[in-house]
């Protein structure tokens, strides 16, 4: 048993300002720089695999504009780095990668505010997590609440939460606060295959495992008061974040594109240093269908989470025999993590539309922009950034340097400091339970096992990457939420 | 049977599989993926069927590309039927397809504890080697 690690040995150049350079001349076939950003500590981590050459590698991508970028929390992936960012030029024959969004499609996180203050759920906190717990399917093979039928699945690929929020699985609003209002144009019902519909047939309003979560969380501190108020959060009030993707569907559509683009490189005459990277060019068949059944899965994630936050509104109006909207329970935001869209940024002083991958890393529009909510447009947009189940999690605000930097991106969690095997190897599911509870934090687990490898000591600071993100320039800090209460699958 | 043990990835699983024979290897396989996702096991077989698993057309289909296939379709049985892998008896392997007798077990999240959640077979650092003594390994990870 050992862990399987490579060190980086390449140059990493401190340019100043928590930004370091892979500059284009470490490797051949390089077409732009890599950059990442970090702090000292957190660079000395970075070296320790092999991320930085993933960097690397992607600045090899066709049509790669400005630099590979990577987050604080950047680590090892499948050909892209997890924490990378790439932006790519359909029209320089720009490429799209199924590795540069990973297989959990439109991984995201939504977050949802409300009226209660700490003191209304301490001393119902077990019997509301409870109620969460049976109320809101999580773990391997539990099916969801709703049997779609082939046409409605196809709806939701297409309508994304728009469709779940007008079946009366949410309000108005919920569609305006979600990124992409909750779905993207060009899904391609057809560009999925059966066995993906298959996969997600009873998967929408489903938690899965793994490191998706819902927790219970209390703001405990706020950072910048007058985007606190835009985003409706206070300090000691209760919010609820929800972090999961778009299942089997989208697993099944990537594996499906990493086949149908293995011999693209090939066939459109490109070298690739690392066949993990598969792509294909923006305008071609394959890279076509591919983004097609993307957004097909993408908006699969969206229906997901607002089906998610639908039976938590219901668990929660129920113990406190009140009404989701007399709770307060709205939505801030939802953003994804793990997605490839077009989208138009100023490159050389004219507008671009450019196919921007974020693998692990989350979109930061700043105030103005068009694309940010109208209620919150004056602020900026709010980026959700979860963190582990024992400390804490941050909201964000987007601001215009990410737009002019980073293509308006930044990190998206914590990052694993430690192996699932190390983790669990160190404490058992019970002990973390105790460990929690020490702490005031009630979790409640499908998988004892599971919970070990999730506790705290298993992720690096979360406050950590913020702090480089927000020293950075590339947004800034607006509340911290403490866990209260976590379901895990 | 062949015998299994893990590798630490950071935040997936790798395996290492030993075995006689390819089949055994395959079946070992199954037994080590679903080993990361279930902690209790269906006791019996319920459903007994014919799984033929098939590279897509087109792309080269060596023994590795014949395990990832073998897998992805025992996952998608699981995903759409809730059905675990128990007993195999393989009827051909290759080229192009792994044709097998399976026998299944019905899981039932009331009754069966669970663990990992797998997402895919992934394809790094993925290995099938067949040994100076004629007996087989593989290496993998699952996205988890």
């Amino acid at each position: 048993m050992g862990m399987e690690k490579q060190a980086y040995s390449g140059p990493l150049e401190d340019i100043g300002g928590y930004r370091w350079r892979i500059p284009k001349s470490y490797k051949p076939g390089m077409r732009v720089d890599g950059l990442i950003y970090a702090d000292r500590k957190l660079i000395d981590a970075i070296r320790h695999d092999n991320a930085a050459e993933q960097v690397a590698n992607v600045a090899c991508l066709p049509g790669i504009q400005k630099a590979s970028l990577a987050m604080p929390d950047i680590h090892w992936g499948y050909g892209f780095p997890i924490g990378g960012v790439a932006a790519t030029d359909p029209a320089e024959g720009g490429v799209v990668s199924p590795g540069g969004v990973g297989y959990d499609i439109n991984c995201g996180v939504r977050i949802i505010r409300s009226d209660l203050r700490l003191d209304d759920v301490k001393a119902r906190l077990e019997t509301l997590l409870a109620a969460i717990f049976a109320h809101v399917p999580c773990g391997v093979g539990v099916g969801g609440p709703i049997r779609f039928s082939s046409s409605e699945l196809r709806r939701i690929v297409r309508d994304g939460a728009r469709y779940i929020a007008a079946r009366g699985h949410g309000w108005p609003e919920d569609v305006e606060r979600t990124e992409a209002a909750g779905a993207l144009d060009g899904a391609d019902p057809d560009a999925v295959s059966k066995r993906a519909y298959e996969r997600g047939h009873d998967q929408v309003g489903t938690l899965g495992a793994g490191n998706h979560f819902l927790e219970i969380q209390v703001v405990d501190e706020i950072y910048d008061e007058k985007t606190a108020e835009a985003f409706g959060v206070a300090k000691g009030t209760v919010a609820f974040m929800i972090h999961c993707g778009s299942r089997g569907f989208g697993h099944q559509i990537c594996d499906d594109a990493l086949k149908a683009m293995r011999g693209a490189a090939r066939k459109y005459g490109f070298d690739l240093p690392d066949p993990q990277l598969c792509c294909a060019p923006v305008e071609s068949e394959e890279g076509q269908r591919y983004l097609g059944a993307m957004r097909a899965a993408a908006n699969y994630a969206w229906a997901n989470r607002q089906l998610l936050m639908d039976l938590l509104r219901q668990a929660v109006a129920a113990v406190f025999g009140a009404t989701a909207e007399r709770l307060g329970l709205h939505l801030i935001y939802d953003v994804a993590h793990n997605i490839a869209k077009i989208e138009s940024h100023v490159l050389d002083g004219r507008p671009r539309d450019l196919c921007v991958h974020r693998k692990g890393a989350t979109r930061a529009f700043p105030a103005g922009h068009p694309e940010v909510p109208e209620v919150y447009r004056h602020v900026g947009q709010p980026v959700l950034i979860p963190g582990d189940m024992g400390r804490y999690s941050f909201l964000l605000v987007g601001l215009p340097a990410a737009m002019d930097e980073t293509f308006g991106s930044v990190c998206h969690g914590a990052g694993r400091a430690m192996s699932r095997h190390e983790a669990s190897r160190r404490m058992r599911g019970d002990d973390v339970r105790r460990e929690l509870a020490a702490r005031g934090i009630i979790a409640m687990a499908r998988s004892p096992k599971g919970l070990a490898e999730e506790h705290s000591d298993a992720y690096k600071d979360v406050a950590e990457v913020v702090d480089v993100v927000e020293r950075a320039g590339l947004a800034r800090r607006v509340c911290r939420l403490r866990p209260l209460g976590v379901i895990k699958g | 049977m062949g015998t299994f043990e893990t590798f630490d990835h950071t935040a997936d699983v790798g395996l290492v599989i030993r075995a006689d024979s390819f089949e055994d290897l395959l079946a070992t396989a199954a037994r080590a993926t679903f080993d990361q996702m279930l902690e209790d096991w269906p006791a019996e077989v319920e459903v007994l069927t014919e799984v033929a698993a098939r590279c897509a057309s087109g792309l080269e289909c060596d023994r590795s590309e014949l395990l990832v296939v073998w897998l992805q379709e025992l996952l998608y049985r699981f995903d759409t039927e809730r059905l675990v892998p128990l007993t195999f008896e393989f009827y051909s392997v290759g080229p192009g397809e792994i044709r097998a007798g399976v026998g299944f077990g019905k899981f039932d999240p009331q009754r069966h504890r669970t663990h990992l959640e797998i997402k895919a077979v992934t394809y790094h650092g993925l290995e099938v080697r067949r040994q100076a003594d004629g007996t087989w390994s593989a290496r993998f990870i699952l996205d988890v």
